[in-house]
């Protein structure tokens, strides 16, 4: 299915999203940038460029290079407005009837037009991006565009090959992002402070609509003001302290541009940052260096009269909507200068309640039109919900340790499937205790069910294969089988929803989890350091009883008084104690194996390389059979299966 | 309130006459909007697994692009300090040394694919060039670079910094 383009056409800057995997998601454009000047010039060879390249040119071929097209669109050329910005721009704006159009080139183009041309390189980008065509789009526009505005905008994505589905609002879109057009009668204040505008909005959510109560702003304030602030006050410094006015030397000056908007970036996290630009110029005294600290402060002051300036549109605002201050119920941060803490700030204390600034503020408009596009793509029956399952599930092992399966949050429907085997000798059966949590002890778990698997033909300890699989299907009803792999005997149990628990249970089980995770942890290392210590032991009586008249005495009594030793610890409490002994044990145990080894080949002659059974099989029956003693004691805490074939490895 | 709660049990009493089976025509239906949702969700998955794939690619580039960005600055002003040495300046032994580190710097960015981006004498292309202003020359074209102001770099094929150019008039 085609997907529905939210593109944010900005004064400055424009951007766009789409909704991915029921999530919107920013897309770059060609050159890598989340965000795409509003920029559209034909070069001097005719070739026409937009974004990125036609501002890069722009200060070669300003008559040529149209920006803050947004500006003119569906105005009336004697419209106040225009006729102040046609002093601004460098390039010529000539009245067609009653409306504008631009000259570029050696022809005269409309505002839609030159619009047309960014959404034809943001339209193209995107289809780059995504690898499928795109037809349709949602574009937003200030909320105080009138009808005409509107339409013009509507016309400049037709004229793009884009069918504009909707034009909706940017503080509209805004909300749509952070999903606040969901509470009827909530009042939000939309704070945009951009590149070049700053426009405030107030609206109301109603039953399935959000409406604008009123707007303020200021059509000429915004970031670039507050860099230029602070560009001259670099000049200024450097004035100061080297005598030397760099404002006219095109060279150093872009150094200046550069460094005032880095720190002014960095000034929003850090108190203080160095601005450092060595040999920004040189006279005959030598090499000219730009070093100085800047703290937030020193910046908060320079640029504390720009933000003052936008509390009286908001002001204006509120009084238009008939609201106080404290009517409101959330404010809503959007364009990049509101990552200034000193903005953030001012406009708690106006508000008197902290702003939303969570979801980046260059792309929450775009991000609010794909979420309009995916609604209105919505109405195609295509949304799926997928759940979750809250809590881990998993059965109880050796040790009372709960064993996992499948991990919270895994999306369902799943199934996961391991062997696990018997912790003794002869074992005829299995218990299936099945868990549901996050603790490492199985008793601190809730149990779901149980179950035994019994028939296990004699074997010793660890040969067995038991299969045990989950399988939770798209209700969340759980399903547990256990094969015993030898005979192909089964067993198996359904674990409905209804078994499950409420969402106070699953919080209250999280937060017990996360509570006790530390001392968990350490009982389970105990437990673990237990388990190997006892699967070490009884791997040495074996192998003392099989190969014992095989290898040295010497060594045979060093492992025996090894074997006793670890026997004495392995019980207790000292994690550490039983790891040392352990680690001794195996260390002569390795003698052993050594020794036998070599009987073996010494026997087999040059056909040894085949001699070795069971060393590519799975390891454990070879390193687990036989003796009973020690194993049969643990009947009792052996709750069913052995350590998990993936644990013995390690 | 007291009308709604003498309906409820007639409404109850009702529904069950009401429920009907589904037509074989309904469930093939059903059928089949079930199978094409599971076809989309397999097809989804098989998408997510490439872009999975391409975007670790992607974030390898990206975080090896990001730090040599962040790096250029350095290479930049040990330009910065070489341009307009005078002859015996350039002789010093100690200008030498550092000079050679800048070449470590240099050498550093040649392992990683980096490579400058032509200026002087060439046509500006906004695609690796960005102006910062133009002036008048004598025997330059017009649109020709005659200054380069900052190093523009292009990282495997990718241009991670357009040069910055004065161009001529």
């Amino acid at each position: 299915m085609p997907k529905i383009l939210g593109i944010d056409l900005g004064t400055t800057n424009s951007c766009m999203a789409a909704v991915e995997g029921g999530e919107p998601q920013v897309l770059e454009n060609k050159e890598g940038n989340r965000t795409t000047p509003s920029m559209v010039a034909i070069k001097q060879d005719g070739e026409r460029v937009a974004g990125q390249l036609a501002k890069r040119q722009a200060v070669t071929n300003p008559k040529n290079t149209i920006f803050s097209v947004k500006r003119l669109i569906g105005r009336k050329f004697d419209d106040p407005e225009v006729q102040k910005d046609i002093e601004l721009f460098p390039f010529e704006i000539v009245q067609a009837g009653e409306g504008v159009k631009i000259k570029m080139g050696d022809k005269e183009y409309s505002p839609q037009e030159v619009s047309a041309m960014i959404l034809q390189k943001l339209k193209a980008d995107a289809e780059a991006k995504l690898g499928e065509e795109i037809t349709e789009a949602v574009i937003t526009v200030p909320a105080y565009f009138d009808d005409s505005q509107r339409q013009a905008t509507k016309d400049a994505g037709k004229i793009a090959g884009l069918e504009v589905k909707r034009i909706i609002n940017e503080p509209t879109a805004a909300a749509l992002a952070y999903g606040f057009n969901k509470k009827k009668d909530q009042k939000l204040v939309v704070y945009d402070l951009g590149g070049g505008t700053f426009d405030v909005s107030v609206l109301e959510v109603g039953d399935d609509t959000v409406e604008v109560k009123s707007t303020a702003g200021d059509t000429h304030l915004g970031g670039d003001d507050f860099d230029q602030t602070i560009i001259s006050y670099l000049l200024s410094e450097f004035k100061k302290d080297q005598g030397l006015d760099l404002s006219k030397d095109e060279m150093a000056l872009q150094r200046f541009k550069e460094a005032a908007e880095k720190a002014k970036h960095e000034l929003s996290t850090t108190e203080e940052t160095e601005i450092n630009e060595p040999f920004i110029t040189t006279d005959e005294s030598g090499p000219k260096h730009l070093n100085m600290k800047m703290t937030r402060a020193k910046l908060e002051e320079l640029v504390m009269d720009l933000v003052d300036k936008t509390l009286d549109p908001c002001k204006k605002a509120l009084e238009d909507a008939s609201l106080q201050a404290s009517d409101i119920d959330e404010i809503i941060m959007v364009g990049g200068q509101t990552r200034m803490p000193l903005v953030q700030k001012k406009v708690e204390e106006f508000f008197g309640k902290k702003p939303n600034a969570s979801v980046n503020p260059d792309e929450v408009v775009a991000t609010g039109a794909a979420i309009q596009g995916g609604v209105l793509q919505g109405d195609v029956k295509d949304v799926l919900l997928l759940d979750v399952i809250p809590l881990s599930l998993g059965i109880e092992t050796l040790g009372s340790i709960s064993t996992k399966l499948i991990d919270k949050n895994t999306t369902v429907p799943t199934s996961k499937t391991q062997i696990f085997s018997t912790a003794a000798d002869n074992q005829p059966s299995v218990e299936i205790h099945v868990l549901q949590g996050e603790r490492e002890m199985a008793g601190d778990n809730k149990t779901l069910g149980r179950f035994m698997l019994d028939g296990i033909p004699p074997a010793p300890r660890g040969v067995p294969q038991v299969e045990v699989s989950f399988d939770v299907d798209a209700n969340g009803i759980l399903n547990v089988k256990a094969t015993d792999k030898a005979t192909g005997k089964e067993q198996k149990i359904t674990i409905t929803a209804s078994s499950g628990l409420s969402d106070e249970e699953i919080a209250k089980m999280e937060e017990d989890a996360k509570k006790h995770a530390v001392e968990d942890k350490k009982k389970k290392e105990k437990i673990e350091a237990k388990n190997t210590a006892d699967s070490l032991v009884y791997t040495a009586e074996k192998s003392l009883k099989e190969g014992g008249d095989k290898v040295d005495k010497k060594i045979k009594k060093t492992v025996e008084d090894k074997i006793e030793a670890l026997k004495k610890v392995k019980d207790g409490d000292d994690v550490e104690t039983i790891k040392k002994s352990t680690e001794e044990l195996s260390t002569e145990l390795q003698k052993i194996g050594e020794a036998m080894y070599k009987e073996q080949q010494k026997a087999q002659g040059a056909a040894g390389a085949q001699g070795q059974p069971g060393a590519g099989s799975q390891g454990a029956p070879g390193k687990d059979a036989g003796q009973a003693s020690d194993a049969g004691k643990k009947d009792e805490t052996v709750k069913g299966e052995a350590e998990e074939k993936k644990k013995e490895g390690k | 309130m007291t009308k709604d709660k003498q309906d409820k049990p007639e409404d109850k009493k009702k529904k069950p006459l009401k429920v009907k089976r589904k037509s074989k025509k309904e469930v093939e239906t059903d059928l089949q909007e079930a199978i094409e949702g599971w076809r989309r969700a397999r097809a989804d998955y098989d998408n997510l697994k490439k872009r999975v794939a391409s975007d670790q690619v992607e974030i390898i580039r990206r975080a090896n692009e990001d730090l040599v960005l962040d790096l250029l600055p350095i290479l930049d002003n040990f330009t910065h300090a070489f341009t307009g040495l005078s002859d015996e300046e350039k002789d010093n032994n100690w200008v030498k040394g550092f000079e050679f580190i800048k070449k470590q710097l240099e050498d550093l960015l040649v392992k990683y694919q980096v490579t400058e981006i032509k200026t002087m004498g060439e046509e500006f292309d906004p695609a690796k060039h960005e102006a910062i202003s133009k002036e008048k020359c004598k025997d330059g074209k017009k649109g020709e670079i005659i200054k380069e102001v900052k190093k523009g770099y292009v990282m495997d094929g990718r241009i991670i910094r357009a040069a910055q150019v004065v161009i001529c008039q």
